[in-house]
């Protein structure tokens, strides 16, 4: 899970919650992290928020499918001061362009629009949310993961009864902790849903085995990996990998051998299957 | 349950965009410019989306009646489909919608007076003939008639123009606002099965094999004529009698004297929708199989493919007559016997 927000203020309880520690003080932008969370303090401004958003990305080795909020702070036109809504529009009030968040998690939070302005905003014009992040975080963050995993939070933090001037640090700190069990719940379901985006990635561990054996093409590889996909998904028992393999001398072999016995393996819906050690049906083919 | 309903800027003060709204009152309403700013953009991923998709609320602008393609018909000259909505509330995991499109999203498209005037369009330019329209190829069309309100106004459409014959496709049991009303000749409510073994594993959310031929059932009873779809066919050792289970369940029930058409399609998908459903999906049963890259087409192997389709007519000829057997599968027809192969979709 990768967090950004704006301001030490904001991210106190996030730090406290997930019990980060200081990654590094000399580095571009604060960065605190436990084995599963990394939290980036941007700074003010759109610009700011892009750039942490980007460092963070590189500093964590480009991960792909993690989930990412921006969780901050917000004025609202008409909200109550406190609530933890969840944006549904990003909106750059200077360039004029919208981003739409996918609203597949459903925490049970408010949706809204959320509109990103230069300077902090004192006339609530519209019946939405006034940020100064989510629109440079948005497009950063969904150059980093795809669209579902990347959502923004906001805390409201003044309206036209409450003015932004009442905000200071300690009050700010206050309204995000107010809310970090539900920012937690919000933060829970998205991780689910990476876990489910990971997935769809996963390289069969039969994989990295048979590529040190063999020299496969980057065509083959993607073939390997396919094969290997539907091996795992369709066969039960793994002698019958062993066998199919024993005789290769090279990749196209091999790759042949895989396809030919997967084609001829008989299928039966609903299919069920107890699973097979890749591991041990490599080894006899190493051994052959 | 819908949480989020985008809807464009145009069409928000449209009747139908009022009354679906209102239907979900504690949604999210956003209003964006144009649907497609939302539905087609790139990095998007249609599987995670499926678990809680939005609605869309939109205007079409052009291209409501569309050729269908070769080989899709069930006995006329003219065909044409058309899509006042996008995608489905089931999830099958065979459907082509989820290698088609980035979004899981429904849109639907409130200008249904624009589809209409498209219909009477087709009707002049094919003057006293039957002019058959498809509804349900991208979507099913009655699964969300509840918040869609679609056949309230195109079944009196319908009645004035008796030679405009109209597919509804559907796995839905939502039959409610047919059995209200009188039947029309002109309409058939087509029907998509497969088996209940495949249906139970790869058909999510879909009413079961026993409700659908149950709605059937109660349709015949009201007049309706029906249709029965069995596309895509789906391979499996125990593909002949999981079928043959299949039929008897649906002609148990189901008079066939009510059945209008009976289409078979073997499983083909563009290669590239393909492709992204093995992405989506790469430990799914289905896209384990095996399949061939026919010409850009992923399907079965073409003697596997002749004989699922020769099987199956066999057997439906013991229940109809093979005169309303249609055929959606040109590149197999060579293989069938007695088809002419001339192109369009013939009875078998």
């Amino acid at each position: 899970m990768h967090l950004v927000v704006a301001m030490q203020a904001e991210a106190l309880p996030l730090i406290a919650h997930y019990g980060l520690e200081e990654e590094d003080r000399r580095s571009m932008f604060p960065v605190y992290r436990s084995e599963t969370v990394r939290l980036v303090i941007s700074g003010v401004g759109k610009s700011m928020a892009a750039a942490a958003t980007g460092y963070l990305h590189a500093l964590a080795g480009s991960p792909q499918h993690m989930p990412w909020i921006n969780a901050g702070i917000a004025g609202h036109g008409d909200l109550t001061i406190g609530k933890l809504v969840q944006a549904c529009r990003i909106s750059d009030r200077a360039s004029g362009r919208n981003w739409y968040p996918p609203q597949v998690v459903n925490a049970g939070l408010e949706r809204t629009p959320v509109m990103t302005v230069d300077h902090p905003e004192r006339a609530y014009t519209e019946a939405l949310a006034y940020d100064m992040e989510a629109a440079g975080f948005y497009p950063a963050a969904c150059r980093c993961s795809t669209a579902e995993l990347v959502q923004s939070l906001k805390v409201i933090s003044d309206n036209p009864e409450v003015s932004v001037e009442t905000l200071n640090p300690n009050r700010v700190e206050q309204l995000l902790g107010d809310r970090i069990r539900e920012i937690a719940g919000f933060t829970r379901e998205l991780q689910a849903l990476a876990k489910i985006a990971a997935a769809m990635e996963v390289t069969p561990n039969a994989f990295e085995q048979l590529h040190k054996r063999w020299h496969f093409t980057v065509t083959q590889q993607h073939r390997l990996r396919r094969l290997l996909q539907r091996w795992s998904t369709l066969i039960t028992d793994e002698r019958e990998l062993e066998a199919s393999l024993i005789q290769c001398r090279d990749a196209t072999g091999m790759l042949n051998a895989l396809e030919r016995h997967l084609d001829a393996y008989p299928v039966r819906f609903p299919l069920s299957k107890s699973g097979f050690s890749q591991k041990s049906s490599l080894d006899a083919c190493k051994n052959a | 349950m819908i949480n989020t309903i985008y809807i464009e800027d145009e069409v928000s003060n449209h009747p139908r965009v009022v009354e679906m709204t209102q239907r979900f009152p504690s949604a999210a309403r956003v209003p964006c410019e144009r649907y497609t700013a939302v539905f087609n953009l790139k990095g998007q991923n249609f599987r995670l989306q499926k678990h809680n998709p939005s609605l869309m609320l939109a205007r079409k602008f052009d291209n409501f009646m569309l050729a269908t393609p070769q080989g899709y018909g069930i006995g006329g000259l003219h065909n044409y489909y058309f899509s006042h909505m996008l995608n489905c509330i089931y999830d099958c995991r065979y459907c082509f919608l989820q290698g088609m499109y980035r979004s899981a999203h429904y849109v639907v498209f409130v200008n249904y007076e624009d589809f209409f005037g498209a219909m009477d369009e087709k009707l002049v330019l094919h003057p006293q003939e039957n002019v058959w329209f498809f509804s349900g190829y991208d979507c099913d069309s009655l699964a969300l008639e509840p918040v869609t309100g679609f056949t309230a106004l195109l079944f009196p459409f319908l009645e004035s123009r008796p030679r405009a014959m109209m597919e509804l496709r559907t796995k839905s049991t939502h039959i409610q606002p047919l059995l209200g009303r009188d039947s029309l000749p002109n309409v058939i409510v087509a029907f998509s099965f497969t088996p209940a073994e495949i249906s139970s594993q790869f058909e999510h959310k879909v009413p079961s094999v026993a409700k659908r031929v149950d709605a059937m059932a109660k349709l015949a009873a009201g007049g309706w004529q029906l249709g029965l779809r069995f596309d895509p066919l789906i391979y499996e050792e125990d593909f002949e009698s999981h079928y043959q289970k299949l039929f008897r369940q649906i002609f148990e029930r189901v008079d066939s004297c009510a059945v209008h058409s009976v289409t078979i399609g073997p499983f083909r998908m563009p290669r590239g929708f393909f492709r992204n459903m093995v992405r989506l999906y790469p430990e799914e049963a289905l896209l384990a199989g095996t399949f061939r890259n026919r010409d850009g087409v992923v399907s079965y192997n073409a003697d596997r493919e002749a004989a699922m389709l020769n099987f199956c007519i066999r057997q439906l000829k013991e229940y109809v007559a093979p005169e309303i057997i249609y055929s959606c599968a040109p590149h197999s027809r060579p293989n069938l016997a007695g088809d002419s192969s001339d192109g369009l979709s013939v009875a078998i």
